[in-house]
């Protein structure tokens, strides 16, 4: 098989992981399709050189997470709103009677980084070290942002929930 | 009592699974991956597309403005007193030959195949590239970070100058060149900091990007990104593509070589205690060695040179990983010259600026790490060389 075939079984087989990733990221589908765009060129362009496929997937997140962090900074002074206020309780659906909608809200007030780490720690199931490794933070801000999440999570469940 | 961990990892599930996507076409990533490589090649495509009509169309002009039948077929055409091209050949060097990539010695710029292009005032060179004809070079008059630098033309006079740090840099395919302009704080004078990308002939348009740095100078050009050592105050390593705003680095302090085929930044952290090779596009760390810089990625980007802080003792090493492939040695010789600086002339061959027995000497190291002279023995006292930048 040749690079562009591979490129394109794995294309197929892992893209709606990315996908799901980037929403989960940039918290708005438009924006994570951007991220996912460009994730794929540069993981296009780079496939050549990446001897071991099996670290195709963990290459491809890096790239992914990279990219959030560029545009999180390119972006923050006009569009970031930091609030400590959950915004209002969506309304109920058949899932789970709206709690994990309020949680999904909730994460996305959440400042980028500690989103990233969130998303990182508790979707991709990395660990402390890993989700340091990947935003490039350390290990310490790793667990203060999630600690921070954590409590004001917490603090913000509905009463009976908590 | 809900665990709000488990509420976040349900939550976050729940999320994901319930967003729908559309997959990507194959052809929509090789469309945006062609995107990205024009944005940075399309200042060096004109140009390529400009000179090849002056190469093309000339001759065919003048022929057809005569009788077919009475001319005789057009002689090979010769570019004009261009500087030949700094990037590193494809050839390999002819061991024991002379250079084939441009060096400096002195006020004198020697290019492969013999000619010499001389400055007209000898302020010294710490750094140069071809550029619109003539050479864009930074000279040795440091001041506090910062140095002179130059444009000179194909006669070699001087038709523009910057207040710069570091040197300037062409892209790996010699096409694009960048560099830093900044107002020298003590001149008194106010002008913005600027990261420079242009045509390397400079026929096509000149980018620049305003800088919130202090006297930043580029280390290099990976992919349509620009790597940029931040200088005084925030320091740093940052890269930009002169569109959005400059994204920092964090897992390096400082940055002294690109590698734009592999995708690859050398710099180190800790006071430059600890030498790394990061990946330009994760930011994530492939390796990292106490006690060492890590310079001067070969054109291929499989090999780099890794400098031991005490002692000074080079190796050659793999870049993506560090393993050591051979230590830097002077063959027949009882003492290790002293290696002031060291660039790749090719995949498989350094060009050394060699201090040994008080002379300057240019020197070729091999794969294995042997070297072998690159040309005859400086003088005494000699300046020393330095070779054109390339990322």
């Amino acid at each position: 098989m040749d690079a562009r075939s591979e490129f394109e079984a794995w294309l197929v087989a892992r893209e709606p992981s990315l996908q799901r990733l980037a929403h989960l990221l940039a918290g708005d589908p438009h924006d994570a399709r951007d991220l996912v765009q460009k994730t794929l060129a540069k993981l296009y362009l780079a496939w050549g050189r990446l001897e071991d496929r099996h670290d195709v997937d963990a290459y491809a997140r890096r790239i992914l997470v990279n990219e959030h962090r560029s545009s999180w900074r390119r972006t923050a002074r006009r569009r970031e709103i930091v609030t400590a206020d959950v915004p209002e309780r969506p309304v109920d659906d058949h899932h789970d009677d709206g709690l994990r909608d309020a949680v999904w809200s909730f994460v996305a007030t959440l400042p980028p980084r500690q989103r990233a780490v969130i998303v990182l720690r508790y979707y991709e199931q990395l660990t402390e070290p890993e989700t340091a490794e990947v935003l490039g933070i350390s290990v310490g801000t790793v667990k203060s942002q999630a600690h921070r999440a954590i409590a004001s999570l917490r603090a913000h469940l509905p009463q009976e929930t908590r | 009592m809900s665990d709000p961990e488990q509420l976040l990892r349900d939550a976050l599930q729940d999320r994901a699974e319930r967003t729908s996507y559309d997959a990507t076409p194959l052809a929509d990533v090789e469309s945006g991956a062609y995107r990205l490589r024009r944005r940075r090649r399309t200042v060096g495509a004109a140009l390529t597309a400009a000179a090849a009509v002056v190469v093309v169309v000339v001759p065919l002009a003048v022929v057809a403005a005569q009788d077919p039948e009475t001319v005789p077929a057009p002689a090979p055409t010769t570019t004009p007193s261009v500087p030949t091209p700094t990037t590193t050949p494809t050839t390999p060097a002819p061991s024991g030959g002379p250079p084939q990539i441009a060096y400096a010695e002195g006020d004198r710029i020697h290019e492969p195949g013999g000619r010499v292009f001389q400055l007209p005032r000898d302020l010294g060179v710490s750094g140069f590239v071809a550029y619109r004809g003539g050479y864009l070079v930074a000279d040795a008059r440091y001041f506090e970070g910062s140095v002179g630098l130059t444009r000179y033309d194909a006669g070699g006079r001087a038709v523009a100058s910057w207040t710069s740090a570091g040197r300037p840099v062409s892209s790996a395919d010699g096409l694009v060149t960048t560099w830093t302009s900044f107002a020298p704080p003590e001149s008194g004078t106010t002008a913005p900091t600027l990261v420079h990308v242009a045509s390397s002939t400079g026929d096509g348009p000149e980018v620049t990007q305003e800088l919130d740095l202090i006297q930043p100078s580029v280390v290099g050009m990976v992919g349509v990104d620009v790597v940029i050592e931040g200088g005084f105050g925030a320091g740093g390593v940052w890269a930009t593509d002169l569109v959005s705003a400059p994204r920092r680095i964090e897992v390096l302090d400082r940055a002294t070589d690109v590698s734009d085929a592999q995708g690859l930044i050398a710099g180190s952290v800790d006071q430059d205690a600890i030498g790394r090779v990061v990946d330009a596009a994760t930011g994530e760390v492939l390796w990292e060695r106490q006690g060492v810089t890590v310079s001067a990625f070969s054109p291929d980007g499989r090999y780099a040179v890794a400098t031991a802080s005490q002692g000074g003792r080079r190796e050659i090493v793999e870049a993506r990983t560090g393993e050591v492939l051979a230590e830097v040695k002077a063959s027949g010789e009882e003492h290790f010259p002293t290696l002031l600086e060291l660039t790749w002339e090719d995949d498989g061959h350094l060009l050394g600026d060699l201090a040994f027995n008080c002379c300057a000497h240019l020197g070729r190291v091999d794969l294995d790490g042997n070297i072998t002279p690159a040309r005859p023995r400086g003088e005494i006292g000699g300046t020393g060389f330095v070779f054109a930048a390339t990322s």
